[in-house]
């Protein structure tokens, strides 16, 4: 059984809209299959608590009432103890730090590694490829482009919510030996900008170790294929690993990324490509706040 | 009880904009002093505090509610519990605060609190899912038909929504199950 089926199942089931023979097979597969006793039990509560309007629209409105409230953290540093304990551990790196270089001493000019800087590195964060986040095309950017590639004079789009004719080309695109699916969500700051979020499944028979997936996103003029961003998808197993209800074994990845440009309302286009190829593997489209606003 | 409680929740229970904004300016900063003073930030204390006022307006909805103390002492509680529950699934090991038994809540309402920790999983996860699917999955959960639906949204035919209704659900459990706040809720 496909999952499609076994969701209409379930479904048919919650809507009491089985038959009398599908009801008593469906009754009978269900006494005895734990998974599908867990999968009947999420889908109910989920139809359950989804449903609720009220809720729905109450979860909006305290969202938009926290973002007018400024998020205050506690002061940095804290108590006493904590800071007492911040100089114990100082004094401990320092002693490690003296030991170290006392025993590499005389050996080598070289220095040696010491707690301290070992410490330090760790808490560094990671490099981030600046150069691979290009900021947000305003007219400059446009230009350059433009001027980088005469023989083509790239289109522009009337606003920033008409759709690319290009992109919208892609948005069939087919995944081959891995199925994406990805949808993008997105919250409004208080600044009217959106942060975007993407977020999916990914799902192939077997991952290589060295296989990498980018995220780029695009605005709707995605001049010169330009990327407003490029992510690296993280991709995080799904425990239980296999589908069991797909033929065949596949496994599941989720990934979700946040990018790190804010971005004015508008329509985007994000495509998720396996690095080295062109093609995309998806392609989808989201529409940030509407059109005048 | 207080005037001010009662219409507080009432605002709560209706939608109203003016009394919620209300709510948060004369609560929030306290549940934040709370909140940041046990091991959390203030976008902490704007979680768990969003997740209280969902739980009480679960409760305020239901049958037989009614407020037996102030709603800053209702919500200072089940913050209390929220918060409780965050840091001993953490940390693996029971957590106490060293506070009145003022603020210890009915049988009652701490199921509604495990509950509502499943839910906001499950809204968490619908919020996460695009446009397109929210509206199309807020059409099927209210038990609107596949034809209706598929005109609404103006897919053409009832096939493909519900093709499309498919993958957006299998999204959302997808992102639902692969949270680890619902693992740890149903190992």
């Amino acid at each position: 059984m496909s999952t499609e089926q076994l969701y209409e199942k379930i479904e048919a089931y919650l809507d009491r809209a089985m038959g009398r023979e599908e009801l008593a097979a469906f009754e009978k597969e269900l006494a005895t299959d734990q998974e599908l006793q867990r999968e009947l039990a999420l889908h109910r509560r989920l139809h359950q608590e989804l449903g609720k309007a009220g809720k729905a629209r109450l979860r909006k409105q305290l969202q938009e009432v926290a973002a007018e409230f400024p998020t205050e953290d506690p002061p940095k540093g804290g108590t006493l103890g904590k800071w007492l304990l911040g100089m114990a551990l100082a004094a401990l790196i320092g002693v490690l730090a003296w030991w170290l270089v006392q025993r590499a001493g005389g050996q080598e000019n070289a220095p040696a590694p010491t707690a301290q800087q070992q410490d330090s590195t760790n808490l560094q964060p990671a490099p981030v490829d600046t150069a691979s986040l290009p900021t947000a095309p305003d007219a400059p950017l446009q230009e350059v482009d433009r001027a980088a590639s005469p023989s083509k004079p790239p289109q522009p789009i009337a606003d920033a919510f008409s759709p690319n004719a290009r992109m919208e080309a892609l948005l069939g695109a087919k995944s081959g030996e891995y199925a994406i699916t990805a949808d993008a969500g997105a919250t409004q700051r208080p600044d009217g900008r959106y942060e975007l979020v993407i977020a999916g499944l990914l799902r192939t028979p077997e991952l290589p170790e060295n296989a990498r997936f980018l995220l780029r996103v695009y605005d709707n003029q995605a001049l010169g294929n330009k990327p407003l961003e490029e992510i690296s998808l993280k991709l995080d197993p799904v425990e239980g690993g296999e589908d069991i209800y797909a033929f065949g074994k596949l496994k599941n990845f989720t990934f979700r990324s946040v990018l790190k440009n804010r971005l004015k309302p508008g329509l985007y286009y994000y495509l998720i490509i396996a690095d080295g190829e062109e093609s995309p593997l998806f392609a989808g489209k989201a529409t940030l706040g509407r059109p005048g606003e | 009880m207080d005037k001010t409680s009662n219409d507080h929740l009432d605002a709560l229970v209706r939608g109203d904009q003016k009394g919620i904004r209300e709510i948060y300016q004369q609560y929030l900063p306290r549940i934040n002093r709370l909140i940041t003073s046990n091991g959390g930030n203030g976008e902490d204390a704007k979680d768990v505090f969003q997740e209280a006022l969902m739980v009480v307006y679960e409760k305020a909805t239901g049958p037989d509610f009614r407020l037996t103390s102030s709603l800053y002492t209702l919500l200072y509680g089940v913050c209390r519990n929220i918060w409780g529950n965050r840091l001993q699934r953490k940390s693996r090991t029971e957590v106490t605060f060293g506070d009145h038994d003022k603020y210890k809540l009915s049988e009652s309402l701490e199921e509604a609190i495990e509950q509502e920790e499943e839910h906001t999983v499950f809204w968490e996860a619908f919020e996460r899912l695009g446009d397109d699917c929210q509206r199309l999955l807020r059409l099927f959960f209210d038990k609107i038909k596949m034809e209706e639906i598929a005109e609404v949204m103006g897919y053409g035919s009832t096939s493909y929504a519900k093709k499309r209704k498919f993958q957006c659900k299998e999204q959302l459990v997808s992102l639902v199950k692969s949270d680890n706040r619902f693992r740890e809720l149903r190992p």
